[in-house]
């Protein structure tokens, strides 16, 4: 197949299988994209499974329990389209295990308080539905589809979130306190999460070119705000950027940049480096388990 | 005999409510087909609750090319697949008998 034949294939939006011719670029574009997707599944199920113990109750035990089987599920989902596009499954986790992986950076951060565990799904969660949303018309197949029940999946942890967040905020002084000191930091988290200003970002043109990716970085966050500065402050929550507002000519936000650059240094975070020993440590006392249920001696007769 | 890569993965089809077609929804890797239908619940049968899941062995599946897709369109050049359609639809030069019932 002709890169112009290709071309013409997805002017016409016509949907990319797996069986289907592809040039290496587009390849690429899609193995990058759906890596770093699915990796941020994974690793991010980590910080919130650690929260499991601190749940403070039945109920929120058993609610954040279901969240973080959710994520690992759609990492087991993503990890098969990032097979089926020519990574093994070895060298995904591989990549993980080496501390080579890519993903969003918030899930290396300390999750110091329960608010922290609301913030993730009600902002966090909200932000990713925004972007998730528009790449239910990604041109690759596979990742536009199951971004259908990954969509659907997530709306549960943003409602648990927001009904977590809630809950405290009608509570004690203290209670409301904790929850805006997170908010003070998942709001920048949340605006970071969108990646650089269209103009820094490396990969988007190509992403876009290949309708790999639907709308720009600062496209999404402004959608993100359009919908969340009006919960914010139904909330009760103060948001910490004096500078935030709605230019009514331009029909976007003025908003105080998060410091990009952040998260440059997040693989030397402590939670990060405890969580690393966390997976390095249960994938080798759980190999048991995978030789037995994937891969390995299984006989032919079965 | 040990099993190729090829041969772990198992599509997974998904029928929503009884009297509904199955839908193909995705893929798992597994050594044997009870792992792998297990897995297909955990995944793809959890949430959004359905009638029946099946896993089928990828390998075993025969499928056409892509450059097969084309032999599927509905071809207006082929009319006598659609008799008894009336005459306004048909157009000119389609090959079809113009005395014949419009029916």
């Amino acid at each position: 197949m002709t890169v112009e034949s290709f071309e013409a294939k997805l002017a016409a939006d016509k949907k990319i299988e797996p069986n289907d011719e592809m040039p290496d670029e587009y390849r690429n574009a899609a193995l990058r994209m759906m890596k770093f997707h699915a990796s941020s599944e994974i690793v991010g199920a980590i910080p919130e499974a650690e929260w499991i113990p601190y749940a403070p109750s039945l109920f929120r035990k058993r609610v954040l329990i279901a969240k973080v089987q959710d994520e690992v599920g759609h990492g087991q989902i993503l990890m098969r389209v990032v097979e089926d596009l020519g990574c093994s499954r070895e060298q995904f986790i591989q990549d993980i295990l080496d501390d080579k992986a890519k993903y969003l950076t918030v899930f290396d951060e300390e999750y110091e308080s329960w608010a922290d565990i609301g913030m993730i799904g009600w902002l966090g969660d909200g932000a990713e539905i925004e972007r998730q949303h528009t790449l239910k018309d990604a041109s690759y197949g596979p990742y536009a589809r199951a971004m259908h029940k990954i969509v659907y999946e997530e709306a549960f942890h943003y409602s648990q979130g927001r009904d977590l967040i809630a809950t405290l905020m009608q509570g004690t002084k203290a209670q409301r306190d904790m929850v805006q000191e997170s908010f003070n930091k998942w709001w920048w988290r949340a605006m970071v999460l969108f990646g650089p200003h269209d103009s820094e970002s490396t990969h988007s043109k190509v992403l876009m070119n290949f309708k790999l990716k639907i709308k720009s970085n600062d496209e999404l966050r402004n959608l993100f705000l359009n919908k969340f500065v009006p919960r914010i402050k139904k909330m009760g929550l103060e948001i910490p950027d004096q500078t935030l507002q709605y230019d009514e000519s331009k029909g976007s936000w003025k908003y105080k940049d998060p410091d990009f650059t952040i998260y440059k240094n997040s693989k030397s975070l402590p939670s990060h480096q405890r969580r690393l020993k966390f997976l390095r440590q249960s994938y080798e006392t759980n190999g048991w388990v995978r030789r037995l249920v994937e891969l390995d001696n299984i006989p032919k007769a079965l | 005999m040990e099993r190729t890569k090829e041969e772990t993965i198992f599509e997974v089809f998904r029928m929503d409510k009884r009297g509904t077609p199955y839908t193909h929804v995705g893929s798992v890797v597994s050594g044997d087909p009870d792992i792998a239908l297990l897995t297909a619940q955990e995944c793809y049968g959890r949430r959004e609750g359905c009638a029946a899941i099946w896993v089928v062995r990828r390998s075993n599946i025969t499928m056409t090319t892509e450059e097969m897709e084309d032999e599927f369109t509905v071809s207006r050049e082929k009319m006598y697949r659609l008799p008894g359609l009336r005459k306004k639809k048909r157009k000119k030069g389609d090959g079809n008998d113009s005395s014949e019932s419009t029916g």
